[in-house]
C-alpha cells in the first residue's frame, strides 16, 4: 500500500506543482486577446485596470455594444463615454459588469440603458462564457455571483485549470497570444464595435424556422433593474433609457414584442425615467444599415449615434 | 453521481482510504460500507428510487433462500414467477408504462378509433435495466441450481448495488461476482495499479472521443433536416464512435475502480469494431448483455439445438428483446430486428463462429480480406446506429434517404472545420492505439511488456495532458438512459 501511494502521490506530484502556474499563463496569456469572444476581454481589462474615467457608461446587450459608438456622443457632448454592452446576456449579467465596474473604477454622471427585447429574458445558458475564463480564479464576486455562471462548478473558481478542461481552443488561443501571433486590431474602441458585415438573413431564417417566438419575461429580473434604478437615484446618476431601431421586417416574429415594448415605457413613467424610443425611426426601414434583423451595421450605428447625440444634447 | 464529476474525485479517494484503513479487517464492515456508499453514490443523483434497489435486492434475497429451502416444483416456480414479475414489473412500469399505452392508442388509431390515454410522467430510474438484470440472473441460476443463495443480505446488497457497475454495468452473475464478497481482500498493489491504467483509458475514451464526438453527433442528428447527406455520414460515424467511447469508457472506469478494491468485473467490450463479421461484433459488444440474453432467453428457447428455423426465431427473438431492453422506442426495435438480419445468413450458412479468435492475432499486419470484411462489418453497424439513435422511425428513414440522395457527397458545414478536423485526427489516433492494444483486455494494458517505467509515465502524462486539452464538453453517459 506503501508503494502505491508513494507511485500515485511522486505521478501527481508535477501535476499539482504546475496547475497555479499553467493557469497564470493561461489566463494572463488569454487576457491579451483583443479580439477573442468579441473583444469581451478589452472591456473586463479596463474594468479591473480601474482605468475607466468616463462620464457617460452605456448598458445593454450586443444592440448596445454595436450600435452606440461613445466617440460620437463625446465629439457631440463633450462629455467622454464607455459603451459596457455585453454580447448575448440578458440584464443579469450586464448587473454584474455594472457592479465590477463601479468597485474599481470612477463612478460615471450617466447610465444609458439600451433597451431590447431580450434584457429581461429568462437565460438558459451563458453565452461566451469564455469572457470568465480569466478572471474567476479565487475571485470572490464571480464565486458570489456563481449562481449567473451557471456552466461553471463550484471547484471551477477554487482549483487551478479544472475550468479550462476540454477548452482546447482557449488553450489554443492562450498559446498563439503566448508567442505573439495575434496581431490583429482591436475589435473594440471603449467598448464599442462598428459591425462591417453584408446583410444576412440568419437571424431571421433562425426565427422563422422556431416559429413565432414569445419573451418571457423574467420578473426577478425586473426587480433587479428596478433595484439598479434606485441605486442609481440614491448616487445622483441620471439613467435614460434608449430603445435603438431594429429592422421593420423582424419585428412580426415576436409575438408578444408590443407587450416587452410596453414594459419599457411603463418602466421609464414608474422610474421618472426618459426613455427614447427609436423603433419607428427611418432607419429601421433600411435594411441598408443593417446586417441582421436587429442589429446596425457599421454605417447604421453611425447615424444612429449620431441622431442619438443630438437628442441626448437636447436633454442634457 | 457521474464517473467524470468533480464529487466522484472526491468520493473515491474518501471511499478507498475509509474501505482499506478503516473497514480492513472486517469483511462484514467493509460489505456494509460499500452498501451506504453505493447507496450514497446512487442517491446523489435521485434518493427517491434508492427504495427500487432496497426493494430488488430483498425480493430477490428472500426469493432466493426460499427457492433452496423448497423442493416443490410448483412452489419453485411460483418463488421464479415472483421474482420475474416483480423486477420486470418495475421495469415495466418505469421504462415502458408509456410507450405500451401510446403504441395501443396509435394502434386504434390506425382503426379510426381515437381512445384516451393516461400517460404518467415517469422518470426512469437511472440503472434500472442493469441492477434488474443482474438480480433477476441470481434468482434464475438458484432455481436452475446453477448457485446456492446468500444468507448474508448486506453481501448480497452489495452485489446489487456495488457503485462502480451499478448504474450502466457490466451486468454481474451471482456465480462470478458474489463470492468475492465473501472472500477477504487484500491490497494487490499490481491489480490497483492496472486498475488505474484501465480508468485512464476510460477517461480518455469517454472525455476526449465520446464527448467530442457527442457534439457532433447530437448536432447533425437533431438538424438532420437541413444537412446534406455527406454530413449525415459523419454524424453517424461521429455517432459510432460516440457510443464506444462513451459505453466502453464507462466499463473500463468501472472495471477500473473496482480493481482498486480488489474485484474483478467482466471484460464488457473487446474491440468490437475490428470484427470482420455481425457474429463476432455481437460477441464483443457489451459482451455482459449479450451473454445475459444467450444464457437466460436464448437457450432456454431451444437454442441452435432444434431446427434451422426454430433458431433464425430465436436470434430474431434475442436481437428484438436485446433492442428493446435499450428503451422504449420502435427506434430499438428496428435496430435490434436489422442486425438479426445481419445475424441470420451468418447462420444459414454456418459461419456465425467462424472469426473467434482475435484479428491479426499473431501477425503484424493485417490481410486486405481481413480489412474488407472489418470494413464491411463496421458500415453495417453504422447502418444500424442511425436506428438506434433518431428520435423516431420516421427521423431514420428521413436520415438514410437525405443519405442516399444527391447530397452524399456534400458536406455542409457543422462547425469550425479544424474543430472537426482535430476530432477526426483523434478518432484515427484512438484506433490506432485500440489496434496495437487489441490483444488485451484493454488498449493501453499492452504498456506492461515495456520495463521502462520512464516510458510508461510519459505514456500516461500524455493521456493525462490530451484529456485536459481535448476533452469535450461534459455530458451524461448514454447508457445511463437504459
Amino acid at each position: 500500500m506503501r508503494e502505491f501511494f508513494k507511485k500515485i502521490l511522486l505521478f501527481l506530484l508535477p501535476i499539482l506543482i504546475l496547475l497555479y502556474p499553467l493557469d497564470y499563463l493561461i489566463s494572463n496569456s488569454l487576457k491579451k486577446s483583443v479580439v477573442h469572444v468579441d473583444g469581451e476581454y478589452l472591456v473586463w481589462n479596463d474594468i479591473y485596470a480601474g482605468k475607466i474615467n468616463a462620464d457617460i457608461a452605456i448598458y445593454g446587450s450586443s444592440r448596445a455594444w454595436t450600435h452606440i459608438d461613445p466617440e460620437i456622443l463625446k465629439d457631440s457632448l463633450g462629455l467622454s463615454a464607455y459603451n459596457f454592452g455585453i454580447d448575448g446576456l440578458n440584464f443579469s449579467l450586464q448587473y454584474f459588469r455594472h457592479k465590477e465596474y463601479f468597485k474599481y473604477n470612477k463612478r460615471p454622471e450617466i447610465i444609458i440603458v439600451s433597451g431590447d427585447i431580450f434584457t429581461f429574458e429568462e437565460e438558459e445558458g451563458f453565452y461566451n462564457h469564455e469572457q470568465a475564463l480569466p478572471y474567476m480564479l479565487f475571485n470572490k464576486d464571480y464565486f458570489e455571483s456563481r449562481e449567473l455562471f451557471k456552466i461553471f462548478e463550484k471547484a471551477d473558481f477554487f482549483i487551478p485549470l479544472k475550468r479550462y478542461l476540454g477548452q482546447t481552443w482557449e488553450m489554443a488561443r492562450a498559446a498563439i497570444l503566448a508567442i505573439g501571433l495575434e496581431n490583429e486590431p482591436p475589435a473594440r474602441i471603449k467598448g464599442f464595435m462598428g459591425i462591417e458585415r453584408e446583410w444576412s438573413q440568419d437571424l431571421l431564417q433562425a426565427i422563422k424556422t422556431k416559429g413565432n417566438l414569445k419573451i418571457k419575461i423574467d420578473y426577478k429580473l425586473l426587480c433587479l433593474f428596478m433595484k439598479f434604478v434606485k441605486e442609481c437615484k440614491e448616487n445622483n446618476i441620471k439613467v435614460i433609457l434608449v430603445y435603438s431601431p431594429e429592422y421593420i421586417e423582424g419585428r412580426t416574429f415576436i409575438v408578444n414584442r408590443e407587450d416587452v415594448l410596453g414594459l419599457w415605457y411603463r418602466i421609464a413613467a414608474s422610474r421618472g425615467l426618459t426613455f427614447l424610443d427609436y423603433t419607428e425611426d427611418s432607419i429601421g426601414k433600411n435594411r441598408d444599415y443593417f446586417y441582421n434583423s436587429t442589429h446596425l451595421n457599421k454605417q447604421g450605428s453611425k447615424l444612429f449615434s449620431q441622431k442619438f447625440a443630438g437628442d441626448l444634447k437636447k436633454l442634457l | 453521481m457521474l464517473f467524470n464529476s468533480f464529487d466522484f474525485a472526491i468520493f473515491l479517494p474518501c471511499f478507498f482510504l475509509i474501505y482499506w484503513f478503516v473497514f480492513y479487517k472486517n469483511l462484514k464492515w467493509q460489505n456494509a460500507f460499500i452498501v451506504i456508499s453505493s447507496y450514497l453514490f446512487y442517491g446523489w443523483w435521485d434518493y427517491r428510487f434508492l427504495s427500487l434497489i432496497a426493494f430488488s435486492t430483498l425480493v430477490d434475497y428472500l426469493d432466493g433462500i426460499n427457492l433452496n429451502k423448497s423442493d416443490n416444483k410448483i412452489r419453485r416456480k411460483i418463488l421464479l414467477i415472483v421474482s420475474l414479475v416483480v423486477n420486470l414489473g418495475l421495469l415495466g412500469f418505469f421504462k415502458y408504462y408509456n410507450f405500451f399505452v401510446d403504441s395501443f392508442a396509435d394502434t386504434f388509431r390506425v382503426f379510426g378509433r381515437e381512445i384516451g390515454t393516461s400517460s404518467l410522467y415517469v422518470i426512469l430510474p437511472v440503472g434500472i435495466s442493469f441492477y434488474t438484470f443482474q438480480t433477476l440472473s441470481y434468482t434464475i441460476d438458484i432455481y436452475r441450481k446453477k448457485i446456492s443463495p446468500t444468507k448474508d443480505l448486506i453481501s448480497f446488497a452489495a452485489f446489487v448495488s456495488f457503485f462502480p457497475q451499478l448504474v450502466a454495468g457490466p451486468i454481474e452473475r451471482a456465480s462470478n461476482f458474489l463470492p468475492q464478497f465473501f472472500t477477504k481482500r487484500k491490497f494487490d498493489y499490481n491489480l490497483a495499479v492496472d486498475g488505474l491504467k484501465q480508468m485512464l483509458w476510460g477517461f480518455f475514451k469517454k472525455m476526449v472521443i465520446a464527448d467530442r464526438c457527442a457534439e457532433y453527433a447530437n448536432f447533425v442528428f437533431n438538424n438532420s433536416e437541413s444537412l446534406s447527406g455527406g454530413t449525415l455520414i459523419l454524424g453517424v460515424f461521429f455517432f459510432a464512435f460516440q457510443i464506444y467511447g462513451d459505453f466502453s469508457g464507462y466499463s473500463d472506469i468501472a472495471i477500473g475502480t473496482a480493481k482498486l478494491f480488489g474485484f474483478n468485473l467482466k471484460q464488457n467490450f473487446a474491440f468490437p469494431y475490428f470484427s470482420r463479421d455481425i457474429a463476432e461484433f455481437w460477441r464483443r459488444w457489451h459482451i455482459s448483455l449479450t451473454s445475459w440474453f444467450r444464457d437466460y432467453v436464448y437457450i432456454p428457447l431451444g437454442g441452435s439445438r432444434k431446427s434451422k428455423i426454430v433458431n433464425i426465431r430465436n436470434v430474431i427473438i434475442v436481437f428484438v428483446l436485446s433492442g428493446f431492453w435499450h428503451g422504449a422506442n420502435w427506434t430499438f426495435v428496428i435496430w435490434g430486428l436489422l442486425n438479426a438480419v445481419y445475424f441470420i445468413p451468418l447462420l444459414l450458412l454456418n459461419k456465425n463462429r467462424k472469426n473467434i479468435d482475435i484479428v491479426a492475432e499473431h501477425k503484424k499486419g493485417i490481410s486486405l480480406k481481413e480489412l474488407g470484411m472489418m470494413i464491411f462489418t463496421f458500415l453495417l453497424t453504422l447502418f444500424a446506429w442511425i436506428f438506434f439513435r433518431a428520435e423516431s422511425i420516421n427521423h431514420a428513414v428521413q436520415y438514410i434517404s437525405t443519405i442516399f440522395s444527391e447530397t452524399v457527397f456534400v458536406y455542409t458545414k457543422i462547425d469550425n472545420p479544424f474543430k472537426v478536423i482535430t476530432t477526426i485526427v483523434l478518432i484515427i489516433i484512438f484506433i490506432y492505439i485500440e489496434w496495437i492494444g487489441r490483444r488485451n483486455k484493454y488498449a493501453i494494458e499492452c504498456l506492461s511488456i515495456y520495463k521502462s517505467r520512464f516510458l510508461k509515465w510519459m505514456v500516461f502524462y500524455l493521456i493525462v495532458i490530451m484529456i485536459f486539452v481535448f476533452g469535450g464538453m461534459q455530458q451524461n453517459f448514454i447508457y445511463f438512459q437504459f
